[in-house]
């Protein structure tokens, strides 16, 4: 049975293992073949900022886990663009692209569709 | 009108800095006593220390590692505790135990430990999934 999973991630991908555990929720609900529909919000844009390296830390980079999605058909990724502008971020930093969300009514309208909403 | 459901609960805080622990029991006691039923508890991250089945509460405070193994005795709930985020934990069951050579296990015999895909199931098989 397929169900539709969103996963909002508000967490940035380092200083904490919440977004760490999130990506790892992702990919083995994908292997499940799930719908999933995964939101970047607040400190969780910085999940999608290119040219990372947390080598110094030191912890595992979440860049190439997220460039992963789409081999993974995760494909309903978005990003709320305010929290982009918030931290003086660009699309063209991104790693990869996400249907940029403009208005928060369409964030409420995902969690409307969404039969699980999992928040990291 | 009183149309039973069917949850199931999704853990990620520690059990002792956080109140998502007292929480999910209680919503767990309030949904039973309404004839709705628990699926499973997923504990992930950090709570998935309640399973040790060796912490030690202070007299005037809830165990609430034991309050899950009486919960889950009383109803048959399944509990089951993320395996990667248990074992670097230090949470191991007696397989785990030996292929680490770890020096002992400790899981609580009312939990298990298992893939992420158990939470996949959860949400697959139940009507609403409730994360504290």
């Amino acid at each position: 049975m397929k169900k539709n999973i969103l996963l909002i991630l508000r967490s940035a991908p380092y200083g904490s293992s919440k977004a760490r555990d999130a990506i790892d929720f992702i990919l083995t609900a994908a292997a499940y073949d799930q719908d999933i529909h995964v939101v970047f919000q607040s400190d969780g844009v910085f999940l999608l900022l290119n040219n990372q390296d947390p080598s110094q830390i030191p912890a595992k980079n979440t860049s190439s886990l997220i460039s992963a999605f789409e081999m993974y058909d995760i494909d309903n990724i978005y990003c709320e663009r305010q929290s982009l502008t918030e931290r003086s971020l660009s699309e063209e930093q991104l790693i990869i692209q996400p249907v940029l969300i403009e208005k928060s009514t369409e964030i409420q309208s995902l969690i409307h569709q969404a039969d699980t909403v999992l928040t990291f | 009108m009183n149309q039973q459901k069917t949850f199931s609960l999704f853990i990620s805080p520690s059990a002792w800095s956080s109140q998502a622990h007292s929480s999910a029991l209680n919503f767990a006691q309030s949904a039973l006593k309404a004839n709705h039923s628990i699926y499973r508890v997923f504990f992930y991250s950090d709570a998935t220390l309640c399973a040790n089945n060796s912490t030690v509460a202070p007299q005037d405070e809830l165990n609430i590692p034991l309050e899950w193994v009486r919960l889950a005795k009383e109803h048959k709930i399944d509990l089951v505790t993320c395996i990667s985020a248990a074992i670097k934990r230090g949470i191991l069951d007696e397989t785990e135990q030996n292929r680490y050579a770890a020096e002992t296990h400790n899981l609580s015999e009312e939990f298990s430990l298992s893939g992420l895909g158990q939470l996949v199931d959860a949400i697959i098989h139940s009507d609403r999934v409730i994360s504290f």
